[in-house]
């Protein structure tokens, strides 16, 4: 295709632009600013809304379920985040160092990233189910354990002290590890094996590599995905909406599951939608420190 | 002159091509399984037994799931023209202003047979003064029992424990059959058992004037203290889902008539039904659906989905539909039928629900509009005690200040 002019070219640019501006100002930008509005508002769709002021923010700051999910998706991404980012290493220092069937290890891996979430907790909902799943019934057979005398956490979805929680960060983490895996390949992949040659000459050991060129380097990458993994724990919500409908007794119902619920089953749309204005807001908090420190300050080269 | 004749002529046309497509009326139901298939066929058998209207089922998930589509359809104003819905969750879209009362229809179409209805099941369907309902399928829960367990522990596998005292004695010896077995699988559906456990012991669960609810009340939590004890004692399975009573880790189950047909093929023991134990009084939850017809749809197409009501609930279907599902029949010609020669007849579990019919409340009796929002906190605090073993009155006590907190809200 032959450039336009410079006039023509903007002109193009605008064109190109446009569907996609089209859609996320309809489906992101405009439902963003519908929300804050709604956020004043008691309203239950059915009725006629009514201002309200700052009472939804001060009824979600003082309500215990709010708190309880705070606490949740908190705990959550206390334990997602690092295992992401230790096992997508390792994933991906797996991939780089597979001598043999590399191909096939890196579609092993990120196959689950491609599976639908929802299809995902569906499997994984059977898979931990306390009674008939696979899970179980193989921890029985080799004889670990026995059904009588089992810990409350094998009852997996069904146990609310951390039994469904550990169910959802399975699911979470089985899901995530091979994208981390790839996006630490690419990081691997970028260092330049002089740096190894180097320290092979110096006499040092595989750790030392490790610890002093791989780390170091790879930091930039390292620093994306951590990023990047704490906004996804933020907003998960298909796990624990497939597998446990945020129980048993709430002990999985995480922020977002708590605006979805208060919205659509209860109707709230007011109350959920400063829930929702609340979430936004950290989340942007962690954006902005990505694009703050992303470029500038976890760079060795 | 001419010109004239062949206008009328080609709107003569037109009239005869209108007349002969027919008018189409949605319908939103909401079972699935083996009762879906019973639905899709009665909706073919009218599509074909007349040309006037066509009936166009889609299946709206379970009646919680389609609460939240309704809403969302009224308020963009896109509802479908028919709905079965449990009539437990109507008040809130009847108040929305989306259903239509139906007592005009009744009293001008005089092949309805309003007479011929069981009055309680037609009654769950009156709210504030005005029918928006046509009772359809009702159920309410019945006991379940294993009686080959009932044998081995010594007890008499024809009489099921009267009350709820004489079901904790029996139940010791239930338990005492083996590890890991237990007398009672206490699971709660949408949370309607509870709702009948609490009544059985005398307690209420909503003021009358659905002012607030009345969790707090002596009976109230001697009623679940009771059922606390069971699990502390090992007696019952907290959740134990239908497989606890299928595997016989559990001898007893408390869940809908409807599982009957569902659960006797599935048992490999024999299994037999009872109406429910009491404590303070005999009393168990009337559930299922109803039929609505949304306001918002021109008057030609209403009468289309008024007449496929009448279809549902004739006498005919009616006697298929309760043998088809075990739900209740609405009407008592139809229950005439299944006495003489169908299948009470013959499988006399199926009669279970009928004992019952003397002593059942809707479970929504005092039409509470939030009713969906006010259980799920119920239930939670149910979770709660049995579960994690959280203390039962204090436990009871939050959860009613957070109802009452909602109570308010809406008022």
């Amino acid at each position: 295709m032959a450039i336009p002019t410079s006039r023509g070219r903007g002109a193009f640019i605008a064109a190109s632009l446009a569907p996609s501006l089209v859609l996320i100002f309809a489906f992101s930008y405009i439902p963003l600013l519908f929300s804050v509005g709604v956020s004043f508002l008691r309203w239950n769709m059915l009725g006629a809304p009514k201002w309200i002021g700052l009472r939804n923010y001060q009824q979600m700051f003082t309500n215990p379920d709010f708190w309880n999910s705070v606490k949740v998706t908190f705990i959550y991404a206390l334990w997602a985040v690092p295992s992401c980012i230790i096992l997508g290493l390792l994933v991906g220092m797996v991939l780089k160092g597979a001598a043999i069937a590399r191909g096939f290890f890196r579609v092993a891996f990120f196959l689950p990233v491609v599976i639908s979430m929802v299809v995902a907790s569906l499997i994984w909902r059977w898979i931990l189910n306390p009674e008939q799943g696979f899970l179980n019934y193989l921890i029985y057979s080799m004889g670990l354990t026995t059904p009588q005398s089992a810990p409350h956490w094998m009852r997996w979805i069904k146990d609310p002290s951390g039994g469904a929680m550990a169910a959802i960060l399975i699911v979470g983490v089985w899901k995530r590890v091979g994208y981390n895996g790839v996006i630490f390949l690419a990081g691997l992949l970028n260092i330049s094996p002089e740096y190894y040659e180097a320290a092979t000459l110096e006499g040092a050991s595989p750790w030392q590599k490790f610890w002093n060129i791989t780390l170091p380097l790879l930091s930039p990458v390292t620093f994306f995905v951590t990023i990047i993994q704490i906004i996804s724990a933020l907003k998960v919500s298909v796990s624990p909406l497939v597998m446990t409908k945020g129980g048993p007794v709430s002990s999985t119902e995480v922020l977002v599951l708590n605006i979805y619920k208060e919205a659509f089953e209860n109707f709230r749309m007011g109350y959920a939608s400063a829930v929702a204005v609340f979430v936004f807001l950290v989340i942007l908090a962690f954006t902005i420190v990505q694009f703050r420190f992303g470029e500038k300050k976890v760079h060795y080269k | 002159m001419k010109r004239f004749s062949i206008a009328i002529a080609l709107l003569a046309l037109a009239g005869v091509a209108f007349a002969q497509s027919p008018v189409k009326v949605s319908f939103w139901y909401s079972v699935g399984g083996a009762v879906k298939e019973t639905i899709e066929t009665r909706i073919k058998e009218y599509n074909a037994m007349q040309s006037k209207y066509q009936i166009e089922g889609v299946f709206a998930g379970s009646y919680e799931e389609s609460v939240q589509k309704v809403i969302a359809a009224v308020v963009a104003g896109d509802t479908p023209v028919l709905l079965h819905q449990a009539h437990v969750y109507a008040p809130q879209i009847i108040d929305a202003g989306a259903i239509e009362a139906l007592d005009g229809y009744i009293q001008k179409d005089k092949g309805f047979q309003r007479d011929q209805f069981i009055e309680p099941l037609f009654q769950a369907n009156v709210y504030k003064g005005k029918t928006y309902g046509i009772a359809f399928n009702c159920s309410t829960p019945i006991m379940f029992f294993n009686k080959d367990m009932f044998k081995k522990a010594g007890l008499n596998p024809d009489k099921f424990p009267e009350t709820w005292d004489d079901f904790y004695q029996a139940a010791k010896k239930l338990a005492a059959l083996g590890k890991d077995t237990y007398a009672l699988s206490l699971d709660y559906g949408s949370g309607w058992i509870l709702e009948g456990l609490v009544w059985q012991f005398g307690a209420e669960w909503m003021a009358k004037d659905n002012s607030k609810v009345l969790w707090t009340e002596k009976a109230h939590i001697d009623a679940v203290t009771f059922f606390k004890k069971l699990i502390d004692e090992k007696l019952a399975i907290y959740k134990g889902g239908d497989t606890a009573f299928m595997s016989g880790k559990a001898a007893v189950a408390m869940n809908s008539t409807v599982n009957i047909s569902k659960w006797k093929t599935m048992a490999t023991f024999d299994m037999g039904t009872s109406v429910y134990p009491y404590q303070a009084k005999k009393s168990v939850p009337l559930g299922g659906g109803s039929l609505y017809i949304f306001k918002r749809n021109p008057q030609n197409v209403k009468d289309g989905a008024w007449d496929f009501i009448k279809f549902m609930t004739s006498k005919d279907n009616q006697v298929a539909w309760a043998e088809a599902t075990a739900y209740f029949t609405a009407r008592k010609d139809s229950k005439d039928v299944l006495d003489k020669e169908g299948l009470l007849k013959k499988d006399p579990r199926y009669n279970t629900t009928y004992l019952q019919l003397g002593y059942i409340r809707p479970e929504n009796e005092t039409g509470y509009p939030n009713f969906l929002q006010i259980r799920t906190i119920y239930n939670e605090a149910w979770d709660k005690i049995m579960l994690q073993g959280a203390p039962v009155k204090q436990t009871l006590e939050e959860a009613a200040k957070k109802a009452n907190a909602v109570i308010k809200e809406n008022s």
